[in-house]
C-alpha cells in the first residue's frame, strides 16, 4: 500500500509542477463560475443541479486531458522500463497513478465548493443533493480516468490517448444518450443503452438520490478498465 | 554426442505471444462478463435508493408505492413539455421515479417541438386505442367526402347540357333563361367553395389524431346546404318549368333529363346525410384530443383509454393568506396525487354512475345544464354521468315538462351516486304542485337505492313553509334515518359593517378552514369556498349508529341564524340577532351508516356553475364563466363537490389528499445589483487569480 501511496503522491506532486495544471485549474474555475452565474440570480433556486449537470459532459474533455500522460509520457519517454524494473506491480503502478490523477481532479472541484459556500451565503440550500451531486461528479471523474488511463497504457502518443479517450467517454455520454432515443433501435437495447449511459446514472446524484445501482455501476466500471490497464501493462513484459 | 534439447523447455517468440496473449483476452473477458452480471444484480435484485433532499420529495408515498406494486395491467406515462422550466423539471422526475418504481409503468419524455417522429407515433398509439369507437363516424365522413366528390362531378357534367338549353333556340322568354343562367353560374360558382371545405375536411381527416366530429359537423351543414340551397332549388324549378305545357318538347326532355340527374344526385346525398346523422361524435376521443394538443401537459395511456392531465392540474395556487403571512409563495404541488388517482380511476372495471336529480325546469349537465363544470370533472374521471326529473324533463322545444320516466339504471355490478339538487320551497297556493313536485318520489328512491348499495349526496335550500311546520320529506328522511336535522326556516347571516356605523347581513359567507375529519376535505386546505343562503343543520345521535363527519362550517365572530322571511328578501337591512348567535354553524356533513354513506348540504347553489365557474378579472370585476380566464376564485366549491362524490363511490383514493408545498431554496430576492457583481467578480475572476498567484508561487518556490 505504501508504495501504491508513494506512487499517487508523486503523480500529484508531478501534476502541480507543471503549468498545465494550472492553467486546467484556472481554465476549469471560469467555466464552471460561468456555468454556475446561469442559473444564479435574486430569486433563482439555490441549486448546483444545472451546473453540475453540465461539468458531466465538460468531463468527456477534462478528463482525457488529465489522463493522456499518466502512462503514454513514460512510455514515450522510455521511463516505463524502469518503472517495470522498480520493486512494484502493475497493479500498485496503475492504482497509484489512478489515485494521483483522482487527486488533482479532487483539487480541481474546489470551485464548486466555493459556489457552495456562496448559495449558503445567499440562501438556505438543501445540501442533500448538492453533497450526492459532487459525489456523483467524483465518480464520473473516477471512471473517466480509469478509461483515459486504460487508453494512455496503450500508446505512447499523448495525442492519441486523449482522441480515443474523449471518443470512448464522448459514446458514453453523449453517443449512447442519442441512441437510447433513436426509434430504429429495438426496446430492449434501448434499455440496455440507458443503463450504460453515464448522463442517466449521474441523474439521480444531481437530483440528492443514491441508487445501489449506481455505486455499482461506477465502481465497477472503474475496476474493469483498471484490470484492463494492468493487464495491457503486463503484456508490455513479454511482447 | 549432441546434447538433447527438451522441447518443454524451448518457447519460440509466437507461442509465448500466444500463450499470454490468450490468458490476457480470457482475464479481461471473463472480468467484463462479472461486471455485466454484477451490474445485473445490483439493477435487479440489490437495488435500494435513498433520498437525501431535506423533504423527501422523491420519495413516493405509501399508498403510491402500494398501488404500483399491484398493478394489473401496463400503463405509459408521456410527458409532453416544449421547454423544461423548474416546474416542468419536477413533473419529470416524479413521472421517471413511477417509471423506476413500478415494473408495469412505461415512462417516455416527449418535446413536441422536436421529437417529432416520436409525437406523431404517441398520436397514433392513442388512435389506436379509440379505433372501433371512431369507425362509425369515420366510415361516415368518408362515404361525405366521397359523396362530396360525385356532387362536384355531377354539378360539372349537368354544366353542359344546362348550355344546351340556355342556348336553345326554342327556350321561350320568360322565367326559364335567366333561371338557367343563374343555375349555370351557381354551379360554376359551387365548385371552388366544394374543393375548398373538402381541402379542410381532408386537413381535419388526415390529421394523426383526425377532427372527425369538426369533419361530421362540416359535411353535414355543407350538404345539407346543397341540397336545401341548390339542389332542391334547381331541381323544383326546373320540374314545374318541364311540366308548362307551352314548353316546346324539344326542350322538354333535355329539362326533364336534368330534374332526373339532379333528383339522383340528392337521392345519393340524402342516403349519406342520414347516415351522418345517425353517428354522434365520440366525446371522449374528443376530450383527450383537443388535451393532447396543448403542450405541456402528461397523458396516461392504459389499457381502459387515455388520460390527459394538463400540467396545471399538477399545482394549486399558493393560499395569499398564507403568502402574506410568511412571505413564502411556492405552488403546492399536486403531482402524485393527480397520477396516483388517475392511475387509480383508469383500473376501474365499472366506473360509477352518477345521476343528478332535479325538480327544476333548467336542465343539471348538458348544454346550459346548471352543474356543468362539476360533472365535466367527473366524466373526465370516467364516470358516467347522467340525470332524472322526477316530474318529467321539462322540453325547451315544447315548452312544457316530458312525461317522466323511470331513473337510470345503474349496469350489474355497478354503483350509483344520486346526487339530489336543491328542489323548490313548496307553494302553499299550490297544493297540488306540493304534491306532485317529485320530492317524495326522490325519498322513495334514495331508500330503495341506498339499502341496495348506491350513495347519495342531498342540497336543500331554505324552505319558508319548515316556519309554519311545513312538512318536507327530505327533512323527514334525514331527521328519521340519519339523525340530520336541517333548519331551512333559517338562514345564516354575517354581520357587515357599513360606513356611518350602519350594518347589514351578509349572507354569503367565505370559508377558509376546513374540519380534517375526512380526506375529502382535508385536500381543501388553503383553499377558499363560499356558501350562499345556508340553513344550520344540527346532528345528534339516534338508534341507528350513524357516524357523523362535519364537512362545511361557517365561522366568524358575528354570525347568526336569521329566520324572518322578510329580512331574508332584504338582508341589507338584517341586524345582529345575539339570541340566535354562534361562532360555529354546520351547514355541511357526511355520515356513515354501516355501509352506507351520504353527504348533505344546507346550501342551494354552492356547486353550480354560478359559483364554481366564477372568477375576478382585474379591474372589470367578477362573475361566472370568468373562471377558465382568471382562475377559479371559489376553487374549494368543486373540489369539495368531486371529492365528496369520490368519497361516496368509496374511491378516497382519487382524492388530492395532501398536495405536497414544493420545497424549492430560493436565493434572497432582495439581493441587489452590487452583491451580484460582488459575486461575480470573486468567481470569475477571484478564483482564476488566485489559482494563478498559486501556480506562480509554485515556480518561484521551485525555481530556488
Amino acid at each position: 500500500m505504501n508504495k501504491t501511496l508513494t506512487i499517487a503522491r508523486r503523480e500529484l506532486s508531478s501534476f502541480f509542477f507543471s503549468p498545465v495544471a494550472y492553467v486546467a485549474l484556472i481554465v476549469f474555475s471560469f467555466v464552471a463560475s460561468l456555468l454556475f452565474f446561469s442559473t444564479f440570480g435574486p430569486g433563482a433556486p439555490a441549486t448546483l443541479r444545472a451546473e453540475l449537470n453540465w461539468i458531466v459532459w465538460l468531463l468527456v474533455f477534462i478528463a482525457p486531458g488529465l489522463s493522456m500522460r499518466l502512462l503514454s509520457e513514460e512510455i514515450r519517454s522510455g521511463t516505463l522500463e524502469m518503472l517495470m524494473t522498480a520493486p512494484v506491480n502493475d497493479t500498485q503502478v496503475v492504482i497509484g497513478k489512478w489515485l494521483g490523477a483522482m487527486g488533482f481532479f479532487v483539487v480541481l472541484l474546489i470551485p464548486l465548493l466555493i459556489h457552495t459556500v456562496v448559495l449558503e451565503w445567499c440562501a438556505e440550500p438543501d445540501y442533500g443533493p448538492i453533497l450526492t451531486g459532487l459525489v456523483g461528479v467524483v465518480l464520473v471523474g473516477g471512471l473517466y480516468l480509469a478509461i483515459g488511463l486504460f487508453v494512455s497504457a496503450m500508446t505512447g502518443n499523448q495525442f492519441i490517448s486523449f482522441l480515443i479517450t474523449v471518443l470512448i467517454t464522448g459514446f458514453l455520454t453523449i453517443g449512447l444518450y442519442m441512441l437510447a432515443r433513436a426509434q430504429w433501435v429495438p426496446g430492449s437495447i434501448q434499455e440496455a443503452m440507458y443503463y450504460l449511459n453515464v448522463d442517466q446514472q449521474f441523474e439521480g446524484f444531481a437530483k440528492g438520490l443514491i441508487d445501489t445501482g449506481n455505486f455499482i455501476f461506477f465502481f465497477s466500471g472503474i475496476l474493469l478498465f483498471l484490470f484492463c490497464a494492468v493487464k495491457l501493462l503486463e503484456s508490455k513484459r513479454w511482447r | 554426442m549432441a546434447e538433447k534439447h527438451d522441447p518443454l523447455t524451448i518457447e519460440s517468440q509466437a507461442s509465448r505471444r500466444i500463450k499470454y496473449g490468450l490468458n490476457v483476452t480470457i482475464g479481461v473477458l471473463a472480468a467484463a462478463a462479472i461486471v455485466v452480471f454484477v451490474n445485473w444484480i445490483g439493477y435487479r435484485t440489490l437495488y435500494k435508493r435513498f433520498d437525501f433532499t431535506a423533504t423527501r420529495k422523491y420519495t413516493l408515498s405509501q399508498q403510491t408505492r402500494k398501488l404500483l406494486t399491484e398493478l394489473e395491467k401496463d400503463y405509459r406515462i408521456v410527458t409532453l413539455f416544449t421547454d423544461l422550466r423548474p416546474v416542468h423539471e419536477s413533473v419529470r422526475d416524479l413521472v421517471d421515479e413511477y417509471g423506476r418504481y413500478a415494473r408495469r409503468i412505461d415512462v417516455q419524455h416527449i418535446d413536441p417541438s422536436i421529437d417529432i417522429a416520436r409525437h406523431e407515433q404517441l398520436f397514433q398509439d392513442v388512435l389506436k386505442r379509440y379505433e372501433n369507437d371512431l369507425k362509425p363516424l369515420a366510415d361516415a365522413v368518408d362515404r361525405g367526402q366521397a359523396t362530396v366528390q360525385r356532387v362536384r362531378g355531377e354539378i360539372a357534367a349537368l354544366l353542359g347540357p344546362l348550355k344546351e338549353v340556355g342556348e336553345h333556340p326554342d327556350l321561350p322568354a320568360g322565367q326559364l333563361g335567366p333561371f338557367i343562367q343563374r343555375v349555370r353560374a351557381a354551379f360554376s360558382q359551387l365548385d371552388p367553395q366544394l374543393a375548398e371545405v373538402d381541402r379542410k375536411i381532408e386537413d381535419d381527416v388526415s390529421h394523426a389524431l383526425p377532427n372527425l366530429s369538426r369533419a361530421r359537423s362540416d359535411l353535414r351543414g355543407l350538404l345539407e346546404r346543397i341540397d336545401a340551397d341548390v339542389l332542391t332549388a334547381a331541381r323544383d324549378e326546373f320540374q314545374r318549368q318541364a311540366d308548362e305545357p307551352t314548353l316546346a318538347n324539344a326542350l322538354k326532355e333535355p329539362l326533364l333529363q336534368i330534374v332526373r340527374r339532379l333528383q339522383q344526385t340528392q337521392d345519393q346525398l340524402q342516403k349519406t346525410l342520414e347516415a351522418i346523422r345517425l353517428t354522434e361524435p365520440v366525446e371522449s376521443y374528443d376530450q383527450v384530443r383537443s388535451d393532447l394538443m396543448a403542450t405541456q401537459s402528461i397523458a396516461v395511456l392504459g389499457p381502459g383509454g387515455v388520460r390527459v392531465i394538463p400540467i396545471t392540474e399538477m399545482f394549486r395556487e399558493p393560499d395569499p393568506q398564507q403568502v402574506q403571512q410568511t412571505g413564502k409563495g411556492e405552488l403546492s404541488f399536486l403531482g402524485e396525487e393527480k397520477l396516483t388517482g388517475t392511475l387509480l380511476g383508469m383500473g376501474l372495471d365499472q366506473p360509477p354512475l352518477v345521476v343528478f336529480v332535479q325538480g327544476g325546469r333548467a336542465p343539471a349537465v348538458g348544454p346550459g345544464g346548471e352543474y356543468e363544470q362539476v360533472a365535466q370533472r367527473l366524466r373526465s374521471a370516467d364516470f358516467e354521468v347522467e340525470q332524472w326529473n322526477p316530474t318529467g324533463q321539462f322540453s325547451q322545444q315544447f315548452g312544457q315538462p316530458m312525461p317522466p320516466r323511470p331513473p337510470p339504471e345503474p349496469k350489474p355490478g355497478q354503483k350509483a351516486l344520486w346526487i339530489v339538487l336543491p328542489f323548490a320551497p313548496a307553494n302553499p297556493r299550490n297544493p297540488m304542485g306540493m304534491a306532485n313536485d317529485g320530492k317524495q318520489q326522490t325519498v322513495d328512491l334514495l331508500k330503495r337505492r341506498l339499502d341496495e348499495g348506491d350513495a347519495a349526496m342531498v342540497m336543500l335550500m331554505m324552505d319558508p313553509m319548515a316556519a309554519f311546520g311545513g312538512t318536507n320529506p327530505f327533512v323527514e328522511w334525514l331527521g328519521e334515518e340519519w339523525a340530520i336535522t336541517p333548519q331551512l326556516d333559517r338562514v345564516v347571516l354575517e354581520e357587515v359593517r357599513l360606513p356611518n356605523r350602519r350594518t347589514s347581513g351578509n349572507a354569503q359567507i367565505n370559508v377558509n378552514e376546513w374540519p380534517t375529519d375526512l380526506p375529502v376535505t382535508t385536500a381543501l386546505g388553503g383553499m377558499q369556498a363560499v356558501f350562499v343562503h345556508s340553513s344550520p343543520l344540527i346532528v345528534g345521535s339516534n338508534d341507528r349508529e350513524v357516524k357523523h363527519h362535519p364537512l362545511v362550517e361557517l365561522r366568524g365572530q358575528r354570525l347568526w341564524a336569521e329566520s324572518d322571511f322578510q329580512v331574508l328578501q332584504a338582508t341589507n337591512q338584517a341586524k345582529f340577532d345575539a339570541a340566535t348567535s354562534q361562532e360555529t354553524f354546520l351547514v355541511g356533513v357526511a355520515a356513515e351508516k354501516g355501509e352506507q354513506r351520504l353527504i348533505m348540504v344546507a346550501d342551494p347553489i354552492w356547486a353550480s356553475d354560478r359559483i364554481t365557474t366564477f372568477g375576478f378579472l382585474p379591474g372589470l370585476g367578477g362573475g361566472p364563466g370568468l373562471a377558465d380566464i382568471a382562475g377559479a376564485a371559489f376553487p374549494a366549491n368543486s373540489e369539495l363537490f368531486v371529492n365528496g362524490v369520490y368519497w361516496l363511490a368509496g374511491l378516497e383514493q382519487l382524492i388530492a389528499a395532501s398536495p405536497r408545498t414544493q420545497d424549492i431554496r430560493r436565493i434572497k430576492p432582495q439581493m441587489n445589483h452590487g452583491e451580484l457583481v460582488a459575486y461575480r467578480w470573486l468567481l470569475l475572476a477571484g478564483m482564476p487569480v488566485t489559482v494563478a498567484i498559486i501556480g506562480v508561487g509554485v515556480w518561484v518556490v521551485r525555481r530556488k
